[in-house]
């Protein structure tokens, strides 16, 4: 199976008054057809700006980009403008996490969903409403009708990110970006908005690049995941390799600190300790050391790499081999 | 001369007045969370009513504050009118005939009752009716306004949009210099320069005067064109700088980087997306701007020579024509207020979650 999305060693640097921080270091994975490939890691990882390098959202008057994001046998990062935006909403679409801040208060969703179809096809103006009628009751909003003429203020969070996917499917794309879709979403709207995509995916046949910091979210709808850490995969797995045997310290410490319903609520939680330092003091050797409970002198000395483990699983760790095969560290991370 | 300094007090008095009973009619008005929130439909109809309905109360200061400005004068209103040199009958004489014998309060319903009929009392140095005074003095400054307005806001929305577009660029750096050179230097300066080097050395454009309407909007505009530029070059800095100031906190919001994500073009984003979200303060300023022209226009039509409100404004302290200057701050106050209506009706227009709060 061909890959529909091959990201070889995307950096992506900011030009700040401190100087310049690289927000993705060196990022590398893959989304087939059909997969939903979800990218985990605490806040300020770097996964959202990975998300959003792929279709270079990002100000282009500080952002630089370099490595290759392969879409359709083409590198996009080679791309101008022009022709990033027949490959934005139309090819490769994305969700957002806040519904509400990320439609347009001022115009109606209809407005907006009509735009996002004309934007790409050569239709005229009633035949758009309609098919964005006809996308609307899709995602299963009630009386889409009138939710074509209604505000973003008017609809509830749920709704709001039901018209968010129905924009991002418009131009039946091959790929969905979504980056914590369910984040901003009370419990209940999370499963059905989850639910919904899966749905969806498969009706439209797209790839899914899921970005999430829930691991739940994660065990629910994920092929394959990517760990990420201060800007660098740390690693990758097949989501039930992953659940099953973790590699990497800090996704055993994210795993660990996981609420399970069976967990004794006496005892606490554990937790990965002290946070994730900023990107302008990112240290020379491994970058997790300094919150690593089997940290070793030499993880400080050099950059680690990426180590493959067995096909489809790598971490970036010295004591990866170790950590995988001793199962019986189950959740030595925190105290 | 201290009559003049009463008269420009009571205007700011005025103003600010109205001034305020606007804003404390808005206080919890706009984008309230918890309105925005609320799903019942409102009729635009309603709106307006109500909005109308405010306005009420804030036109019955104006007129009381007006109508009071003849008796916070210092002295006797038909002794400063009539000057030094009258005798205590003519004295007499002009107070039986203004009223001022009355009680107050019967003078202020007989003042409001005429002033709904639209008479506005008569001049006593013209000889003619108020009301007609000021029609004749309105068109200039209305055509002078206007024009005004629209330079500056072709001027100030456009490089208001570029210079938040460049932010921190030198682009950005020179409309920022223009824009403070645009509100440092006075209107009559700025006035006497373009004067000087477009008419004078030049010679493109007439030096002063008025031609009007009727006699082709060409040449009005010919007249109009440098002291518009002199009246609306502080305007246009002001709304350069509420545009630069919205865009930038506008250009921040994801729902810009939704619509980059829908391969919008960037052109589209700026001037459809974020220009609509951007333009309610700007709109504030070009209300509040346009209140303020009105006051200027007295300057810059001294400096150009146009007969306008302005110039009939000073000709009539000069005359001390008391009742004259009366009208005129009720003229100025009413439409002062209603372009502030009007402001509020087309933030409705631009913003659904006013119409719906």
């Amino acid at each position: 199976m061909t890959n529909l999305l091959e990201v070889v060693d995307l950096r992506t640097s900011f030009d700040t008054e401190r100087g310049t921080v690289t927000a993705v270091d060196g990022a590398s994975f893959t989304v087939a057809p059909g997969e939903v490939v979800g990218i985990v890691g605490e806040s300020g990882c770097g996964k959202s700006v990975t998300a959003e390098s792929i279709l270079q959202l990002l100000d282009p008057a500080s952002t630089t980009y370099s490595g290759q994001v392969r879409f359709g046998g083409e590198d996009l990062l080679t791309f101008g403008e022009t022709a990033m935006r027949r490959i934005r909403g139309n090819r490769i679409s994305m969700i957002f996490q806040d519904p509400m801040s990320a439609l347009n208060p001022v115009f109606t969703i209809g407005d907006q969903l009509t735009e996002a179809i004309l934007a790409h096809r050569r239709i005229g103006k009633q035949r758009a409403r309609s098919e964005a009628t006809e996308l609307l009751e899709k995602t299963g909003i009630p009386e889409p009708q009138r939710r074509m003429r209604q505000y973003p203020h008017q609809l509830s969070g749920g709704q709001r990110q039901r018209v968010m996917i129905a924009m991002a499917l418009s131009c039946d794309p091959e790929l969905l970006i979504a980056d914590e879709p369910t984040t901003a979403l009370d419990v209940t709207t999370q499963s059905q908005i989850l639910k919904l995509l899966i749905e969806l995916k498969d009706e439209f046949d797209a790839g899914i690049l899921f970005i999430t910091h829930d691991l739940g979210v994660v065990a629910e709808i994920c092929d394959r995941v990517v760990v990420m850490y201060l800007g660098e995969v740390v690693e990758s797995a097949n989501v039930h390799t992953l659940f099953d045997s973790p590699a990497h310290p800090y996704t055993r410490g994210l795993l660990a600190s996981t609420p399970d319903i069976a967990s004794d609520p006496s005892i606490d939680l554990p937790i990965i300790p002290g946070t994730v330092p900023t990107l302008h003091n990112v240290p020379v050797g491994c970058r997790f050391a300094d919150r690593c409970s089997f940290v070793l002198p030499e993880c400080r000395d050099r950059p680690i790499d990426l180590e493959v483990l067995s096909d489809g699983h790598s971490s970036r760790c010295i004591r990866s081999v170790k950590l995988f095969e001793d199962s019986a560290m189950s959740d030595g991370v925190a105290r | 001369m201290p009559l003049f300094a009463t008269v420009v007090s009571d205007i700011t008095i005025v103003l600010d007045i109205v001034d305020l009973e606007i804003s404390w009619l808005n206080t919890g008005r706009i984008l309230h969370k918890s309105d925005m929130c609320q799903r019942r439909e409102v009729h635009m109809g309603g709106f307006l009513l109500r909005r109308a309905a405010a306005l009420i109360p804030v036109l019955i200061v104006v007129a009381i504050v007006t109508f009071l400005l003849i008796h916070l004068m210092p002295g006797d209103a038909a002794a400063v009118m009539l000057g030094p040199e009258a005798t205590p009958q003519q004295v007499e004489t002009l107070r039986e005939s203004l009223g001022l014998n009355q009680p107050l309060y019967i003078q202020f319903f007989t003042w409001v009752g005429n002033a709904l009929q639209g008479d506005l009392g008569q001049s006593f140095f013209i000889g003619l009716p108020v009301i007609s005074v000021i029609q004749a003095a309105l068109a200039p400054t209305i055509n002078l306004a206007i024009f005004a307005e629209i330079f500056a806001i072709l001027v100030g929305v456009p490089a208001g949009i570029i210079a938040a577009r460049k932010q921190g660029t030198g682009t950005d750096q020179a409309v920022m210099v223009g824009a403070l050179l645009g509100i440092s230097v006075p209107s009559f300066l700025l006035g006497l320069f373009l004067m000087l080097i477009f008419a004078v050395l030049l010679g493109w454009l007439p030096v002063a005067g008025y031609s009007p309407l009727e006699d082709g909007v060409f040449e009005t505009l010919r007249y109009l064109l440098l002291p518009a530029i002199a009246l609306g070059s502080m305007q246009a800095a002001l709304i350069a700088r509420m545009t630069r100031t919205s865009m930038l906190e506008t250009l921040s919001k994801p729902y810009l980087k939704t619509a980059k994500a829908k391969g919008l073009s960037g052109n589209r984003i700026i001037y459809k997306h974020a220009l609509k979200n951007a333009a309610m303060p700007i709109l504030t300023t070009i209300g509040q701007t346009l209140g303020t022209l009105v006051a200027g226009a007295a300057v810059v039509e001294t400096v150009f020579n146009v007969p306008g409100i302005g110039q009939l404004i000073v000709n009539s302290i000069e005359r001390r024509d008391i009742v004259v200057i009366q009208g005129v701050i009720l003229l100025i106050a009413v439409s002062y207020v209603l372009i502030n209506f009007l402001v509020d009706v087309l933030y409705s227009v631009l913003d659904p979650r006013v119409r719906f709060s």
